[in-house]
């Protein structure tokens, strides 16, 4: 035993117990976090809303809306009827990653419907790795597929100007500039909106909601909001951020309604990360006198941190895919600006890319395949760096 | 002390207390043992809930009165009444089931992290009762440290985990003071000084769990609970925590369950035997100095456990 008791003496002028300012902090973040939950019930409540009430009268009882009009109304039922369908499916144990789900049959279909093998391949391709269907293909045809890519790539690359070009109608001049800082742009706020969202909704869920039947309604709508297809989110935005909110065909606009995209993917993500947290490491925490506030801060988030950020990625690498809801919230097809301030209007990769494709000139066509190409680097990086995340930031229990 | 049955010779013989570390605690009986074994026994534990067991000389730093635990409808714990001195170590023995753990996560409100979970009665502490629900769990769990049968050190470096319980109490003073003190009371000290920064999971398991013990004397508890803190531990790294308990209970109350009647016998100045009946609802059976449980039980479900007839 020593002797020196000169830190350990119990002197109350040392210990200052800020229970008060703990209690307000922890206030604060639970009223964020409900806010959060309440944002998203608001947002299944504005898709009922958009979606059943809206679209059923279209689809059922107004024959003076135009022919297009119901066949897309019709088109809808159709996705919705077949995303139940994949969801039962799933249920039932079957497996439908990659080529088989929905957006892979998209995929599918694309390609057969094309003649033009320079572009459908790589989107193809570029579908089924975002799906992550090569993930039981092992690791050498991965290696192959990326050295392919990455020789096409430097190929289409070798004229330097389509990085830092505009759009243009001429086909040597046209470049990917615009699309490329859209993209950024846009991703950068809906990371920033969605996952202190994201993650606030998914803590308040794993450590503060109590069960009971609200709680548990809350949790079946974001697992069924993650499967929802993201034109829907396209028509929810354009209603709400576009229209109500009037921020226009802004690059807000179009971050937010991205935030809404993801959004149940992360908070999803993040509740399995902070499950996987040991209990052992609460109870030890609990035990030193932290409240729940600080038991969350300090004990549980540093460990579930890299599962969360992993998710984030991935949700994000989807998002950065996502044409539909971009084009229903009206992102511009032909650019030569950049966008300057949150306001302003702007384009992204995937709309680029289906206005090139769209053109009869071969040329165009060529370079929309480059657009590809980009577009599945893009998806590459933001996949890996989730995996080398989550290696990095994995703790040894 | 008490004049040795056939149940002391037994018990004796299994396990070795030095008199000397022991204070003298002449306790009244009010009849001799044999006299309360028989038939009757039962209805005499009925009628004794919620009267104390025993009456103390040492200080008093826990009064348990009638403590009850409910898990939903199932009672966990049946009316425990009895007085945990101060500054000694008390433990907890029984067999699996019985409650022990419970018991002793009502000492600092860890079962108020159970949803379902429910306390009546009574525990004082200075003069006010734990369970009540105006008392703040948080300021409890400072004042009354944890130590938990798995060594669950946190995935930071050494120091770190030390430090993490006075930073979150908002600790002003000298933090690497703090940090060695409560390092060298827990026996840590000489084996981790040139690696403060490694990563506690580095550390072998009898380390971690010293580690733990550290962590929790370093936010100033009056009283440290440990939950059967050395069942995970290899013979040596026991004896050591053993020899802690012993010397961390001249400055703490210390109140530990273990299955392992002998550190019971080797650490404890106080036992409390509990045991479950059928409906696998625990009570306290006997409550007393270490010595006269171990040597001259007066209850029979006492001396049959300690002599290992129970399972």
């Amino acid at each position: 035993m020593s002797g020196s008791e000169l830190a350990l003496a119990r002197d109350e002028a040392v210990w200052h117990p800020r229970l008060r300012a703990r209690k307000i902090t922890g206030a604060v973040f639970v009223g964020l976090c409900v806010l959060s939950v309440a944002l998203g019930v608001a947002m299944l409540a504005a898709l009922v809303i958009d979606v059943s009430l809206d679209g059923a009268a279209r689809l059922f009882s107004a024959p003076e809306f135009s022919p297009s009009a119901r066949y897309s109304g019709y088109a809808l039922a159709v996705i919705a009827v077949l995303v139940l369908l994949f969801r039962l499916l799933e249920r039932r144990g079957v497996r439908l990653d990659g080529a088989l789900h929905p957006a892979g049959l998209g995929a599918l279909t694309t390609v057969g419907l094309s003649r033009q093998l320079p572009f459908a391949l790589p989107w193809w391709v570029a579908t089924t790795i975002a799906l992550r269907i090569p993930r039981a293909l092992g690791r050498l045809p991965w290696i192959v597929l990326a050295m392919l890519l990455l020789t096409w790539a430097v190929y289409l690359f070798l004229d330097q100007t389509f990085l830092t070009s505009f759009a243009s109608r001429i086909p040597d001049r046209a470049g990917i500039y615009a699309p490329l800082i859209g993209t950024l742009y846009m991703m950068a706020i809906t990371a920033a909106v969605a996952f202190p969202l994201g993650v606030g909704a998914a803590i308040y869920l794993e450590e503060y909601a109590r069960q009971n039947w609200f709680s548990k309604m809350i949790q079946i709508n974001i697992a069924n909001l993650a499967g929802v297809p993201s034109i829907v989110y396209g028509l929810l935005g354009l209603q709400l951020f576009v229209r109500a909110m009037e921020l226009e065909r802004s690059v807000l606009a179009g971050a937010l309604t991205m935030a809404l995209l993801v959004m149940p993917i992360i908070i999803v993500s993040a509740q399995e990360a902070l499950r996987a947290v040991p209990p052992s490491m609460r109870e030890g925490a609990y035990a030193l006198g932290a409240t729940r506030w600080q038991v969350v801060w300090s004990s549980v988030l540093p460990f579930a941190f890299g599962g969360t950020l992993t998710g984030t990625i991935l949700a994000l690498s989807r998002a950065i895919g996502e044409t539909a809801p971009i084009l229903v919230i009206g992102g511009l097809t032909f650019i030569a600006f950049l966008p300057e301030s949150p306001t302003d209007s702007f384009t992204i990769l995937p709309i680029q890319i289906f206005n090139w494709v769209s053109r009869p000139q071969e040329d165009f066509q060529l370079i929309a395949a480059a657009g590809i190409i980009l577009l599945l680097l893009v998806l590459l990086l933001m996949n890996s760096a989730a995996i080398i995340l989550r290696q990095r930031t994995r703790v040894r229990w | 002390m008490a004049e040795p049955g056939t149940s002391g010779q037994k018990a004796g013989g299994v396990v070795t207390i030095a008199p000397d570390e022991r204070p003298d605690l002449e306790t009244p009986r009010d009849e001799p043992a044999a006299e309360r074994r028989g038939s009757d026994l039962f209805e005499e534990i009925e009628d004794a809930r919620g009267a104390v067991r025993h009456e103390l000389d040492a200080e008093i730093a826990l009064e348990l009165r009638g403590l009850s635990v409910f898990y939903g409808s199932f009672m966990a714990l049946d009316s425990v009444s009895f007085d945990v001195p101060k500054q000694e170590v008390t433990a907890l023995i029984g067999p699996s089931g019985c409650g022990k753990s419970t018991l002793l996560r009502c000492f600092n409100r860890m079962n108020d992290l159970i949803p379902t979970a429910r306390m009546e009665g009574s525990i004082m502490f200075e003069g006010r009762n734990l369970l009540d629900a105006g008392i703040d769990s948080v300021g409890i769990r400072r004042r009354i440290g944890m130590v938990f049968q798995k060594p669950n050190p946190f995935p930071k470096s050494i120091f770190a985990n030390v430090a993490f319980g006075p930073k979150i109490n908002g600790y002003k003073g000298d933090m690497p003071a703090l940090v060695e003190e409560s390092l060298r009371r827990a026996a840590l000290w000489d084996e981790v000084k040139d690696d403060l920064d490694k990563s506690a999971l580095a550390l072998s398991g009898g380390q971690q769990q010293r580690l733990c013990i550290a962590r929790a004397i370093a936010v100033q508890p009056e009283i440290i609970l440990m939950d059967e803190p050395a069942s995970a531990l290899d013979p040596v790294a026991t004896l050591k925590i053993e020899d802690l308990m012993r010397e961390l209970a001249e400055d703490y109350t210390i109140i530990v369950v273990t299955h392992n009647m002998q550190q019971a016998a080797r650490v404890s100045s106080y036992t409390a035997f509990l045991l479950a009946g059928e409906e696998r609802t625990g009570r306290l059976v006997e409550f007393g100095p270490t010595q006269e449980i171990f040597t001259n039980p007066t209850d029979r479900r006492t001396e049959d456990y300690i002599t290992g007839r129970y399972g």
